[in-house]
């Protein structure tokens, strides 16, 4: 019995190697080095946000409205007088924070869902995938649009509409992976042994479909972060004069004829966080093993 | 001697296909359309029960847009009344879904618009749009996936990646102000909001478009790499044919069978994205409705624009997979994996 267990672990640790080696792989990988590098350098930006941003994002100052760069503004002032700088690190804590909040909100959900649904299977598994099926049902970001309206605008529901809207992507993912995890010789070997349940899938089934999850999981932080900035673009999510990049861009939608850089510096923000963030996902698959490149590919 | 027609002998069941059965075409529309089905009664329950997440009584609010803000107490009951919210939760679903039957969508809270006919009044710009946006997203990556498929130098190869890459990562509400800002605010070719002409429809349908394309390059540079490996290639080639009539005439019709496929179902999101470009441009789709009514807090035209979406989308994808099965019989071999 212990030599199974031990033989189980050997081949794990075997696998911890070929894991240090991929990590070299990524290594190598320039843009997804810049990729994780950005967002490093993002998450600094947003923990120590009073320290580096030159002004306060909410000091208005009249005398001094649409600026362009200078040595006090580094990135011009606003319609407000506003620096334009401090407002753009700040809004990186809340960007950041709703995608990684809402990404560990739903890959928490939906992995449980998918490994029970997957592993059960039977009823359950059938009304839940339907569930998938119908949620999956209303495009982009139609529901979420619809919930955060109905919950009225704020950081709360703004979270709370990408989390319930967000969660069966990674339900079907998982969900297929123990599908083919299953049947595999070493769950049945494990199974010889008749732990529980509950042991199988913690210990041999979610361990080996982690991987997927953590490249979509990655994918998904930056369609987050583009679902929230588009709803508080269109005024429902995040409302002034709370810096938050989406709505940044929307309060400088009238000045985009002479003074486009209100818009440009929100706008490119989004862009490069996302940016990065594929380019590491991408990264990632191409690191980790056979099964991630597979399966997120496909979805 | 006479030999087995061909469709008479067994295929041997192998270990890899024990569970892929093969069924035939009318069985596998059944079984799509009894799923879609299933999913549209799900969307009915989830665009219903949704309603009761805004805080607060239903039939106060609605009372609250009816007559303002001082409100006494037998307006209220009067809304309750005559919208039916006195009977139960579910009760109120059946009855919801029996007018919905009868494709009674109810009348707009505000203006008391019959919400269908408002949404049907509206579908045809939202259609101009996702269907301009669907060819030009087409026009842009089928060049791109091809070119970047055959490509021998990699900087062209990078530069076809990178675009794809920025096509994923880019906002559509941000794609739509550069937009603006270049084609209409700096060389005013393009207006940039308004609907009627050609002209107008350019910068909506170049955003949802280009947003489009990048995902559809990717595909079709990865299905031609794959045909071009097929043995009927290496046939054709062998046949003497020169690369362009093996690439165009053998490679290419194969390799956009998936593409094609893909590109129906983006109808979908491209319905999902009109949302945005819709409210950027000020354009008179389904899309600016919604959120136009959301603003309004009109609920039961935001129930019925979310729903119609929803079944929209629940149906061009029906469409496109027993489209799909028609042309390629093999797709309902893997039906029950």
């Amino acid at each position: 019995m212990t030599c199974m267990t031990e033989n189980i672990k050997m081949t794990e640790k075997s696998s911890m190697n070929e894991k240090r080696l991929s990590l070299w792989e990524f290594g190598k990988n320039r843009l997804a080095l810049f990729g994780i590098l950005f967002i490093a350098i993002l998450c600094f930006l947003a923990l120590f946000a009073p320290y580096i941003s030159p002004n306060d994002p909410f000091a208005q100052k009249l005398d001094k409205r649409l600026l362009g760069p200078c040595h006090e503004y580094p990135l011009g002032t606003d319609e407000f007088g506003r620096c334009i700088f401090s407002r753009v690190i700040y809004g990186t804590r809340i960007s950041l924070g709703i995608g990684i909040l809402v990404v560990a909100a739903t890959s928490i959900a939906g992995t449980s869902l998918g490994l029970l649904s997957g592993y059960k299977g039977g009823l359950f598994d059938e009304i839940l995938m339907r569930g998938v099926d119908v949620m999956l049902a209303f495009p982009n970001i139609i529901l979420a649009l619809m919930i955060a309206g109905l919950l009225g605008p704020g950081f709360l529901s703004v979270v709370l509409s990408l989390s319930l809207t967000q969660w069966p992507v990674y339900a079907r993912l998982v969900r297929g992976q123990v599908l083919s995890l299953k049947k595999r010789d070493f769950v049945e070997a494990a199974r010889a042994l008749r732990p529980s349940n509950f042991y199988i899938m913690r210990k041999h089934i979610l361990p080996n479909c982690m991987e997927p999850v953590i490249v979509l999981g990655t994918l998904e932080i930056a369609h987050v972060i583009i679902f929230a900035s588009a709803l508080s673009f269109l005024g429902l999510g995040i409302q002034p004069p709370t810096p938050e990049w989406g709505s940044m861009l929307k309060s400088g939608i009238p000045y985009l004829r002479t003074y486009p850089h209100l818009c440009f510096v929100p706008g490119l923000m989004i862009m490069l966080t996302v940016f990065a963030l594929n380019f590491a996902a991408d990264g990632l698959r191409a690191s980790l093993g056979q099964y991630a490149k597979q399966e997120v590919l496909d979805r | 001697m006479e030999y087995p027609k061909a469709s008479e002998v067994k295929r041997p069941i192998s270990e890899n296909d024990r569970n892929i059965r093969r069924i035939s075409m009318w069985k596998y529309i059944a079984n799509r359309l009894a799923m879609v089905l299933i999913v549209i009664a799900g969307v009915t329950l989830v665009s219903f029960f949704a309603m009761y997440l805004a805080p607060g009584d239903p039939a106060e609010l609605i009372a609250l847009e009816r007559y303002g803000q001082d409100l006494d107490k037998s307006q209220i009951e009067s809304v309750r009344e005559a919208e039916g919210l006195d009977a139960p939760v579910y009760f109120q679903y059946f009855i919801w879904l029996d007018h919905l039957l009868h494709l009674d969508l109810g009348r707009s809270i505000i203006t008391s618009d019959d919400v269908l006919e408002e949404i049907l009044l509206k579908l045809p710009a939202t259609i101009e749009l996702t269907v301009a946006g669907l060819l030009i997203s087409l026009l842009i990556a089928l060049p791109i996936g091809v070119l970047s498929a055959f490509q021998k130098n990699i900087l062209l190869d990078n530069c076809c990646a990178f675009f794809s890459l920025i096509g994923i990562s880019i906002p559509n509400f941000w794609l739509g102000i550069l937009l603006i800002w270049l084609f209409s605010l700096t060389l005013h070719i393009f207006p940039s909001y308004g609907y009627g002409s050609l002209s107008h429809l350019t910068l909506p349908a170049l955003t949802l478009g280009i947003s489009m394309s990048s995902i559809t390059a990717r595909l079709t540079r990865a299905s031609l790499m794959e045909v071009m490996e097929k043995e009927y290639i290496l046939a054709a080639r062998a046949r003497g044919f020169d690369e362009y009539t093996v690439v165009l005439r053998h490679a290419l019709k194969n390799a956009l069978l998936p593409v094609v496929t893909f590109a129906g179902m983006q109808l979908g999101y491209l319905l999902g994205g009109a949302v945005i470009v819709e409210t950027i441009f000020s354009w008179p789709g389904i899309g600016k409705l919604l959120v136009d009514s959301i603003f309004a807090r009109d609920f039961s035209m935001v129930q019925g624009c979310v729903l119609f979406i929803a079944v929209l989308f629940s149906l061009s994808s029906l469409a496109v997979d027993i489209l799909y099965a028609v042309l390629d019989p093999r797709i309902r071999y893997d039906m029950y994996d």
